[in-house]
């Protein structure tokens, strides 16, 4: 029982930047629960709610979306068939983190109605019942769980990963209008399916391992051999051998714009799609406008992983830290880039077609993020300490920007005119300190403390 | 001549853990050197530093006489490094990507790079992806060679090589290793590797330099002595610079190995403990357990 309960538990540290998500988590929740517990009436229940849920979203964020995949790592042959009744082990552990992801996440729904039930301030019907949520959030992860699961196995993990907030945000539309899904019949779902999941992880094979392990670190092109014609890294062979084919190919792992115009395309269509076959969402995509935060954190990714990648041009080019560091953004910045103007292009233009009358503040909120997506990726080619206090910190501050800013955005009711401007504006004020203080860090660049990601595959 | 690589009290630290202290030495063209010492007692982070990809904490290091954070294009040009974790493109061919990394330099030896390819028996055509665990540190060592590096800097370059391959990289070694302008500095847990290259060594022991001299006056000044009594043995036996110290059950016997013993130590012993004493050289191997035991 010991061992089901630490792998459980596993789920919400086994990131090293877990520890802070759960401190930062932990730190709104108690805000939440306190102002609960004294009913302040300062903004009354939905200060509770906001506080909890951005609490409980920090907190789950790592064991809900990387579950899946989590597990499918946690199921090498080392780990379940050399233990006794190894599978059977990770499979109930991992159904006591699933539960205890869907318990966590009723946190912000029960604490605002107790809220409401002793101090009386607010509508308690605006917001859910803790049993609904239960009965909603459990099948939920449990269906998302094995579809991660499954998708961690080929490429499509990467593919499939925009489709997940799009996805989160659309679900209680989607349930709405079919009223099969009502939380018992999602409750039955979601148990079928976590039951014939667990029969075929127990009787089965056993899982294959994870295609792409270090998922946004991977490099272009090193998935399975029947995807790379997509990428163009077939075409890596061929060319001249210079200096700028080879700094692209040791920081981007590829030299070819196609895998970013590619993702750009795709994610494009995932979005596009999903706002022409849901017309839900008011203003008519409205959706689609939010989900160009997310889109952002790419950038912040690629900066990241540059800033480690940079390790391996530091003997070849002859560069000073500085001077690699104006190199790195120019080459680096270039992929997300690309993503980006491809799909924020094609949002700016289904946002102009359907509403003409809100041209200005489409194309001030569209530019707005295109600023905040270049300061997401100075921000992840400053994230050079190793997780260390100031790392955190960062992070930290950048994300509360990027919630403030998204409150602010309110998708699903319009975008009030002046708030784009102001996201502009901040975004704009923050470009230039941010590249500094990245350009400050670099001086320092330990790669003795961050180290690229394993550049390491082979064909399975 | 200006040192390939000279250090004074280097030290490292991270956080307030010190991985290195004080570390003083210099590495001559036409030197070998080995680096030996446990794991974690900071041989990577040794190398890593001497060659700018960690800023020290304190001290100093200069590589062909400059601060390696700050090494000119035309020093880092004349450097070869080896990193122990492979830092190859996966999705590349390996002569692709010798191709490309030769694109950095003005001066890259292909016809070099084939031959050892062929000798070491290097699939070029193959993406390194693909390559089992010693193909791809061949290939490593291969595109740190390309250059022709005044300073090869390899971290442990034979750790995943079968004997045969370790052989041949090791002539190859002790090939460059008589041109007397360049210089290797090689960490190794092989250590019969190292005694068969190397003219110096490095003893690394918790981030300090226990031991930097050459390979033949290390194996010189630790001697295992032999000692046979006609009686018990005091308790202590009073033998300067003890390194380690075994006795038999029968206590009349016992072995010590020292450091640096003085020429009338034996007879000193002898005589003192009526005992017969006999002296034994150490190789390398041995002499790095006893410096841990």
């Amino acid at each position: 029982m010991n061992s089901v309960l630490r792998i459980a538990l596993t789920y919400f540290y086994m990131l090293p930047l877990q520890r802070w998500l759960n401190i930062a988590g932990l730190l709104l929740l108690s805000c939440g629960a306190l102002m609960a517990f004294l009913g302040l009436p300062v903004n009354g229940a939905r200060a509770v709610f906001t506080l909890c849920t951005f609490g409980v979203t920090l907190i789950l964020l790592v064991p809900s979306f990387g579950g899946g995949l989590a597990m499918r790592l946690a199921s090498r042959p080392s780990i379940v068939h050399l233990r006794p009744h190894g599978r059977f082990k990770v499979l109930l552990g991992s159904t006591l983190a699933m539960t205890l992801v869907a318990l966590i996440a009723v946190i912000p729904a029960a604490t605002t109605q107790w809220f409401i039930a002793t101090s009386g301030h607010g509508p308690g019907s605006r917001y859910p019942q803790a049993l609904e949520t239960l009965a909603f959030f459990w099948p939920v992860a449990a269906v998302g769980w094995i579809l991660i699961f499954a998708a961690s196995r080929t490429l499509l993990l990467a593919l499939a990963f925009p489709l997940i907030p799009m996805g989160a945000l659309q679900l209680p539309v989607l349930l709405q209008r079919f009223p099969a899904f009502r939380p018992h019949n999602l409750v039955a779902i979601g148990a079928s399916a976590w039951l014939i999941f667990g029969f075929w992880y127990l009787l089965g094979k056993g899982a294959k391992p994870a295609a792409a392990p270090n998922g946004a670190f991977a490099n272009p092109g090193s998935g399975p051999v029947q995807y790379q014609w997509l990428v163009g890294a077939r075409n890596e062979e061929s060319g001249e051998n210079t200096p700028a084919r080879a700094m692209a190919c040791y920081l981007l792992g590829t030299s070819s714009i196609r895998v970013f115009v590619f993702t750009g395309l795709w994610l494009t269509a995932i979005f596009l799609g999903m706002a022409l076959l849901i017309p839900s969402s008011k203003p008519q995509g409205g959706l689609l406008l939010f989900m160009l935060p997310f889109l952002g954190v790419n950038s912040a990714i690629m900066g990241f992983s540059a800033a480690r990648r940079a390790r391996l041009l530091w003997l070849r080019n002859g560069l000073h830290r500085n001077e690699l560091f104006r190199l790195t953004e120019r080459i680096a910045l270039r992929g997300p880039m690309t993503t980006w103007g491809i799909v924020g292009g094609a949002i700016t233009v289904f946002m102009l077609v359907t509403q003409p009358g809100s041209a200005q503040t489409v194309l001030t909120f569209v530019a707005a993020q295109c600023l905040f997506a270049v300061c997401l990726f100075y921000t992840g080619m400053a994230l050079v300490r190793n997780w260390d206090a100031s790392d955190v910190a960062l992070s930290l501050g950048i994300l509360l920007l990027m919630i403030i800013q998204m409150i602010y955005a309110h998708p699903l009711g319009g975008i009030p005119p002046l708030q784009p401007l102001i996201t502009l504006l901040v975004a704009a004020v923050l470009l230039l300190p941010v590249r500094w203080y990245a350009k400050w860090r670099w001086a320092g660049l330990d790669w003795r403390l961050i180290r690229p990601p394993q550049l390491d595959w082979r064909r399975r | 001549m200006t040192a390939a690589v000279s250090t004074s009290q280097l030290s490292k630290a991270f956080g307030s853990h010190f991985v290195l202290r004080d570390i003083t030495t210099q590495v001559q063209p036409g030197d070998v050197v080995g680096v030996i010492g446990k794991n974690g007692a900071g041989k990577t982070t040794l190398l890593e530093t001497m060659l700018g990809f960690s800023p020290l904490t304190s001290g100093s290091v200069q590589v062909f006489g400059q601060d390696p954070m700050a090494m000119s294009a035309a020093t880092k040009a004349r450097i070869g490094f080896v990193p122990q974790q492979e830092e190859l493109l996966p999705t590349l061919t390996g002569r692709r990507q010798l191709a490309l990394n030769g694109s950095f330099y003005p001066r890259w030896d292909n016809a070099l790079l084939e031959r050892l390819a062929r000798e070491w028996e290097v699939p070029l055509e193959r993406r390194s992806g693909e390559l089992s665990g010693g193909e791809k540190q061949k290939l490593s060592t291969l595109m740190a060679l390309g250059n022709q590096p005044d300073l090869l800097v390899l971290d442990e370059p034979v750790a995943s090589l079968d004997p045969l391959a370790r052989r041949r990289f090791l002539q190859q070694l002790l090939e460059i290793a008589t041109d007397t302008t360049r210089a290797v500095i090689f960490s190794s847990h092989i250590v019969s590797d190292l005694e068969r290259v190397a003219n110096r060594i490095w003893i690394l022991r918790e981030g300090r330099l226990l031991w930097d001299g050459e390979t033949e006056k290390l194996k010189q000044s630790v001697q295992r002595l032999h000692i046979n009594a006609n009686r018990a043995l005091p308790a202590n036996l009073g033998v300067p610079n003890t390194l380690s110290e075994r006795r038999a059950s029968n206590g009349s016997s016992a072995t010590v190995t020292v450091r640096d013993p003085s020429p009338i130590l034996i007879d000193d012993l002898a005589a003192r403990l009526d005992a017969h004493v006999e002296s034994e050289g150490l190789g390398l191997e041995d002499i790095f357990l006893e410096i841990h035991a």
